[in-house]
């Protein structure tokens, strides 16, 4: 027997209509491009859940010497330990000199490897992107 | 041996609910969670289609729908301990979309509604049985926007996603018997709209 509420008559025509209605909903997704964006967001080490340290350490798995990965690990340490006050760009652009600094002592092969040709940005951009998004104001 | 569940030429699973498919997404998920990106890439692959067609629903602006279903994405990942092994994952997760979407279509600022809709309507002349066709389309939507948020989106999963109301009620988090009440209330309104059958006839 038919639950009245799944109302038997209704049901057909109303889902014939608005499966007609929204037929074009696909038209035009490039599928690909989406499933691109959505992998881009997630190859983020803090979206799989890496903390920074982990970050550091797959460094070390490429092959990167050990006292350029621990040269790079106190880099990262300068950078976070003002942005856990959430004080955010403004100190992590004051600790940048004393970056570059820290970075300029580590080997040339290791800071290649380390930034792919990136700058000291991108680096800072690793680290940043694992701080919560800050509260909406209301 | 992994899972395996058929899945359409695009990766995407063909029925979620299935004992298969279920069984291949708690695979991924365990992968997922030890990090493998390919892994997350099938899952991904799997449910983007239905996830972008519920989101599509509910807002019907794809750039809107683009951003819910990637975001939908990044929070499965962010949640993803709290799915319990073996718990099926697409109510969980479509359930991430249905909030998301509901949550930007409540934040969207009043412009143009016509100018936000992609299905506004085309200025051009059309011969009168596509204009009326058109018009109808075009009722029947702006009925649909006019339900309560939530009876919008069961009806949506009833009647375009095809789900029954066990499943429907697993991703809403309320009873089946709550979910048939509003479908119920749902369609009648929907279905004020349509002509009656005699009518079609003609």
């Amino acid at each position: 027997m038919t639950n009245r509420f799944e109302g038997g008559g209704d049901k057909q025509e109303v889902r014939s209509a608005l499966q007609d209605a929204l037929s074009d909903r696909f038209d035009g997704v490039d599928w690909e491009r989406l499933h691109a964006r959505i992998l881009a967001d997630a190859a983020r080490p803090a979206a799989l859940g890496a903390q920074p340290w982990d970050v550091v350490a797959s460094w070390a798995s490429r092959g990167i010497p050990a006292a350029g990965a621990l040269l790079a690990a106190a880099v990262v340490a300068l950078l976070i330990l003002p942005l856990n006050a959430r004080s955010d760009a403004a100190a992590a652009a004051a600790l940048l000199p004393v970056a570059e600094e820290l970075m300029a002592s580590v080997p040339e092969e290791t800071r290649l490897l380390l930034h792919a040709g990136s700058d000291l940005e991108s680096l800072l951009n690793l680290v940043l992107a694992d701080e919560p998004p800050e509260d909406e104001p209301s | 041996m992994a899972p395996s569940d058929r899945a359409d030429d695009d990766g995407a699973a063909r029925d979620p609910s299935t004992d298969d498919a279920i069984a291949r997404d708690s695979y991924l998920l365990g992968r997922v969670r030890r990090g493998d990106l390919d892994a997350y890439g099938e899952l991904v692959r799997r449910h983007t289609r239905r996830a972008y067609s519920i989101a599509y629903g509910i807002l019907r602006h794809r750039e809107d729908v683009e951003d819910v279903v990637q975001e939908s994405f990044t929070r499965t990942l962010e949640r993803i301990d709290r799915i319990a092994e073996g718990m099926p994952f697409h109510p969980w997760f479509y359930r991430i979309v249905v909030n998301a979407a509901i949550s930007l279509q409540r934040s969207r600022t009043r412009r143009a509604a016509s100018a936000m809709r992609d299905d506004f309507q085309s200025a051009e002349p059309q011969p009168d049985r596509l204009a009326e066709v058109g018009q109808l389309r075009d009722r029947l939507l702006r009925a649909l926007d006019s339900l309560p948020e939530r009876q919008r989106a069961i009806v949506l999963l009833a009647d375009v996603e095809e789900l029954n109301s066990t499943e429907i009620a697993q991703i809403m988090d309320m009873p089946a018997g709550t979910v048939r009440y509003q479908l119920h209330l749902g369609r009648r309104a929907l279905r004020s709209l349509l002509p009656a059958p005699d009518e079609e006839a003609r």
